[in-house]
């Protein structure tokens, strides 16, 4: 199985290189594109298994324009969802125990229009944040990078939607779950924000 | 083909952009991979996709607009590929 947005496009080797991935590593899932060590762009292997480590820090490793999954792993998506239908799905997949290979190789691109999306819209994906961190509690729990990540995108949501409050309250979990310099800035010019009365 | 098992089925929902609809597809149908199966799901757009002809695309269409994971999903449900 492939998935393609209809506002995406591929390069026209993008199925063989997955094909080659797919019977390489023996793995039911291929991400392409991936940009981290131990897939450095440099490397001849068409494709890795994915350390545990990696799939442990990440919770989406990456869009689904660059993923093919067999056919006897791959699940239905939730209908219920009207954003974040992917990550929903990702996690499901990887608490299934689905074997991932990923390849450095882009031969996707990502489709930037100003046209109709999918219902998918800041408030949507802020919703839909919510609703991943409460039904894969236990997985977020055990994966605090993943966490914190969480945390951290909602917070940038809430405040690119002018919602301070909830965007500290959001960035303060994150840090707590795993600090980072960049998260912790971002607290810091919030709640300086906040303080100040700007 | 009937019975025929493609190696890929590539599953592509829509909704109202024919012009980027197109490039999409175009993009598929240039894969050196030729061995696919193409499923369209529309998914209750005005005006209803069209798709070019060739016989590795199906066009499928919702009645009404129910999201992106149920195109996908009612994709998956006529999906052969390997």
């Amino acid at each position: 199985m492939a998935f393609l947005d209809d506002d995406d496009e591929w390069a026209p080797t993008r199925l063989q290189t997955a094909l080659v991935a797919h019977r390489h590593t023996g793995c039911d899932v291929v991400i392409l594109g991936l940009d981290q060590a131990p897939f450095d762009a440099s490397e001849d292997s068409p494709a890795r298994r994915i350390p545990p480590a990696m799939l442990a820090t990440r919770e989406m490793l990456g869009h689904m324009g660059t993923t093919t999954v067999r056919r006897t792993a791959c699940m239905n998506f939730n209908a219920s969802y009207r954003a974040s239908q992917d990550l929903d799905w990702t996690l499901r997949m990887r608490q299934a125990g689905t074997s991932y290979a990923g390849s450095a190789a882009v031969e996707w691109s990502w489709g930037r229009h100003e046209g109709p999306r999918h219902k998918n819209d800041q408030t949507a994906r802020i919703a839909a944040s919510y609703r991943l961190l409460d039904e894969h509690s236990d997985w977020y729990a055990a994966h605090p990078a993943a966490l914190a990540y969480r945390h951290y995108r909602l917070g940038v949501m809430h405040l690119q939607q002018g919602e301070r409050r909830q965007a500290l309250n959001c960035l303060m979990k994150s840090v707590m779950a795993r600090p980072r310099v960049e998260q912790a800035r971002l607290t810091s010019r919030i709640l300086r924000q906040a303080i100040s009365g700007r | 083909m009937a019975g025929h098992t493609p190696t890929f089925s590539v599953i592509i929902p829509t909704y109202q952009r024919q012009e980027l609809l197109d490039r999409a597809l175009a993009s598929v149908q240039r894969q050196t991979v030729s061995d696919i199966e193409v499923i369209v799901v529309d998914d209750a757009g005005s005006p209803p996709a069209t798709v070019p002809g060739d016989r590795r695309i199906t066009l499928l269409r919702q009645d009404v607009n129910r999201g992106k994971s149920a195109a996908i999903n009612r994709a998956l449900e006529l999906a052969r590929g390997e």
